[in-house]
């Protein structure tokens, strides 16, 4: 369990779960931002919160979701960013949900732009010739449905993971390890 | 909470952070042309409609108006 604790703790460990879920975010907020009246459309299709409400929660999302990824990855705050992302990925991991229990067919959105960003990826010459498996691997995500299932809750669940370690990265004033403020 | 990393600091920077956010949110939204009428979306104003009052319908350039009592005159 210590071992564990150490692993999980390591500065070099929460420095790269910061890169991956801050880049993620700073990525994802970008999509949103370049088209929010089709991101007002995205969560119009939840069908879970009244107009105004739906319309705040629209316009701030992706305002949101790049500060926290910013700071996540530079700022002096970044333990605070995580929380924050964090309970970003409960809200998005229950409204999920709550469409499947539903039984409603609606397209997720939630990463337009890495999806198209991986579809271009791998269907490129350079990786084609390099790295055959990867762009098949990338074509195949970026074309797949993406329809509203338990893969897109589970995948909200994968990157809640190293959201939770950087939550929980030990103080620079405790005893166990130097990472983080 | 003592024994978990979390502080109430923490917490309360997270909601500053979100507010921010909000704001910054909000703010792009108002200026992006491909942003949404947030008024309107949120129910707050009424979407202008077309006027279906068809004495309000401006003449067409080129068309004259006809005069009263001659209508269906060729």
């Amino acid at each position: 369990m210590r071992a564990l604790k150490a692993i999980l703790g390591h500065p070099a460990l929460v420095w790269a779960c910061r890169l991956v879920v801050g880049g993620l975010f700073i990525l994802s907020s970008f999509g949103k931002l370049a088209d929010m009246a089709k991101f007002l459309g995205s969560v119009e299709q939840y069908q879970m919160l009244p107009a105004l409400p739906q319309a705040l929660w629209a316009a701030s999302l992706p305002g949101i979701e790049l500060l926290a990824g910013l700071l996540l990855i530079f700022g002096p705050w970044w333990r605070a960013s995580a929380l924050l992302i964090a309970g970003l990925f409960g809200v998005f991991i229950v409204a999920l949900v709550s469409v499947i229990a539903r039984r409603m067919e609606i397209d997720c959105s939630c990463m337009d732009i890495i999806g198209s960003w991986a579809g271009t990826f791998g269907t490129s010459a350079w990786l084609n010739a390099r790295a055959p498996r990867l762009a098949a691997l990338l074509t195949r995500w970026a074309s797949g449905p993406s329809l509203v299932s338990w893969h897109t809750v589970l995948r909200d669940v994968y990157f809640l993971i190293p959201t939770l370690v950087v939550v929980f990265a030990p103080r620079k004033d405790s005893p166990e390890t130097g990472a983080g403020r | 909470m003592d024994k978990l990393p979390i502080t109430r600091k923490d917490i309360a920077t997270a909601a500053a952070i979100a507010l921010a956010g909000a704001v910054l949110g909000l703010a792009v939204n108002a200026v992006s042309p491909k942003g949404f009428n947030f008024m309107i979306a949120s129910g707050l104003r009424q979407a202008a409609l077309p006027s279906t009052d068809w004495d309000d319908e401006p003449a067409k350039p080129g068309v004259q108006p006809v005069p009263a009592g001659q209508e269906g005159r060729p």
